[in-house]
């Protein structure tokens, strides 16, 4: 995400208030078109992931515009799976996240190197399957 | 502004579902709600959500400005000090911030107040652009709505020149707890508009990440993670097994480290301390600031890491009336001045204002009976009419 540093990264910019009164012809605030190229081909949830490990999906370069042909686009699933380490970190209660000074305190997850060469797996999930939710 | 009862399309689940949209009811409760709509004047949006939600998105981006440069911002916000340096570098090095949520309390009349910022894990995207805009669409045609009727929505336009503009050529993973059905379908959404900018894309959980022996995060096919969305909170990364590895690899993250800063509920504070009295904050203090006490006996306590409402109080006179119950609290609460939600035929809406790479481009509106917004809150749509 750093190909095109922003001059104004980070800058507070003026806050532009379109001028009262009202255009006759006020500009739309909505999407032209809003056109999905993946979702609606294939259920969304754990139902559909299980189903489709670890898609990996491009967009043809010569596809066209997505709103005219919403399917195009080439998925390949692949079979690997990972048993995952175990998931015993973190607590229901309410417990810290961090330990006083550092990231010392790293719940005891326990990774595996199943499901893929020689990586370690697992490392990341715990605290967050231990509450169940990750978005807000 | 004003709730509208209005009938509901008799085949919205079939819709749904169609679309992939299938967390619409979630426990055998109405999530997605169409009987009702909140109806807003152009100038309501525009003067009232959309330039405040510009004006917020900056003070934070001023905050994180000052964050960085002096670490008593970050003691403060308990962020552990090992990661400071990664949170420092991602600023310096200007990663992009995808997407966030400001959520608002507005009654029609006063200024839009500040409740909290979503700024690592906004969920809710995919109703918001996609099922909220088909509303809006097939509730014209039914005339369920006035014809003319608008939508402060570019969500996904935006989010597809978003990808465009900051995922240049990079393969694309996107992260997070897929056996969650509303993480799942937000993941899905994002990937989809990812796709539609031209990104190769691989979507996984995020157990599912790997470090390789040379110190870089991969997936499955042991492919080196190069950009990665990730759907699962900087402060859980922070603390589970691979978070000390989070300064050496290579993987640029999105939302980026810095954003750590601004989804803890201490920036309510800490707003209130550098632009005391501006009109679209509420006042807030640290739990051991004695400033507190200005607040009286009345507030809503918050814990400086917090999803869904959980641990959210809200206490009046002294007494806690409503709490959320959940697993935060043990790094310290802030108190926040308590506005009363607007009730609607008893309903308590919560505005939630999009921004994508910064720039105000949405609204969702979630609503309760429970004056604290949870995650059994009801999605309703909404319209400029």
């Amino acid at each position: 995400m750093t190909n095109k540093p922003d001059q104004d990264f980070g800058k507070r910019k003026p806050v532009s208030v379109p001028a009262s009164p009202r255009p006759a012809q006020p500009p739309a605030k909505r999407s032209g078109h809003v056109a999905l190229l993946l979702m609606g081909t294939f259920a969304v949830g754990s139902a559909a992931y299980a189903l489709m490990p670890s898609r990996s999906c491009e967009r043809p370069p010569d596809a066209a515009s997505p709103a005219q042909q919403p399917t195009s686009t080439e998925c390949s699933s692949r079979s690997s799976s990972s048993s995952h380490g175990g998931s015993g970190g973190g607590s229901s209660s309410r417990s810290s996240y961090y330990s006083s000074d550092s990231s010392s305190s790293h719940s005891s997850s326990g990774t595996s190197d199943s499901g893929s060469h020689s990586a370690q797996r697992g490392g990341f999930g715990s605290f967050g399957h231990s509450i169940g939710f990750s978005g807000g | 502004m004003q709730r509208i009862s209005c009938p509901e399309r008799d085949d919205w689940r079939a819709t749904a579902e169609g679309i992939g949209f299938t967390f619409h009811t979630i426990n055998g409760e109405r999530y997605w709600d169409e009987r009702a709509y909140y109806a807003f004047t152009l100038q309501e949006i525009e003067r009232r959500i959309e330039a405040p939600t510009a004006e917020i998105d900056a003070m934070c981006l001023e905050l994180v400005g000052r964050a960085i440069k002096d670490e008593k911002y970050l003691r403060r916000l308990k962020i552990p000090e090992a990661f400071w340096p990664l949170l420092s570098e991602s600023w310096r090095r200007r990663d992009a911030s995808l997407y966030g949520r400001l959520d608002l309390s507005y009654d029609g009349w006063s200024p839009a107040k500040l409740l909290e910022y979503n700024a690592d894990t906004p969920t809710s995207i995919f109703e918001a652009a996609v099922f909220q805009w088909t509303w809006l669409e097939q509730a014209m045609e039914r005339s369920i709505i006035p014809k003319r009727a608008d939508q402060f929505n570019s969500i996904h336009e935006r989010l597809i020149d978003a990808w465009k503009k900051h995922g240049g050529r990079k393969h694309l993973h996107l992260a997070g707890m897929t056996d969650n059905t509303e993480d799942a379908g937000t993941l899905a959404y994002l990937q989809d508009t990812a796709s539609q900018a031209g990104l190769q894309t691989t979507l996984m959980d995020i157990k599912e990440v790997g470090l390789g022996g040379d110190g870089r995060f991969v997936d499955l096919d042991d492919r080196a993670i190069e950009l990665a969305f990730k759907l699962y909170p900087w402060e859980w990364m922070f603390r589970d097994e691979f978070g000390a590895k989070l300064s050496t690899a290579p993987t640029r993250w999105i939302e980026p480290p810095w954003k750590a800063i601004l989804s803890n509920k201490g920036i309510l504070p800490l707003l209130w301390e550098m632009f005391p009295k501006h009109p679209n904050l509420l006042p807030a203090y640290f739990e051991d600031d004695p400033k507190a006490a200005m607040l009286g006996s009345s507030f809503v306590r918050k814990p400086l890491y917090s999803r869904e409402g959980a641990n959210v109080a809200l206490v009046s006179a002294g007494t806690t009336l409503v709490e959320q119950q959940g697993p935060y609290g043990a790094e310290g609460f802030i108190r926040q001045a308590f506005a009363p939600l607007p009730s609607f035929t008893d309903q308590y809406p919560v505005l939630g204002s999009w921004l994508v790479d910064h720039t105000p481009c949405g609204l969702s509106i979630r609503e309760d009976e429970n004056p604290i917004t949870g995650n059994t809150s009801r999605f309703l749509p909404h319209a400029i009419v």
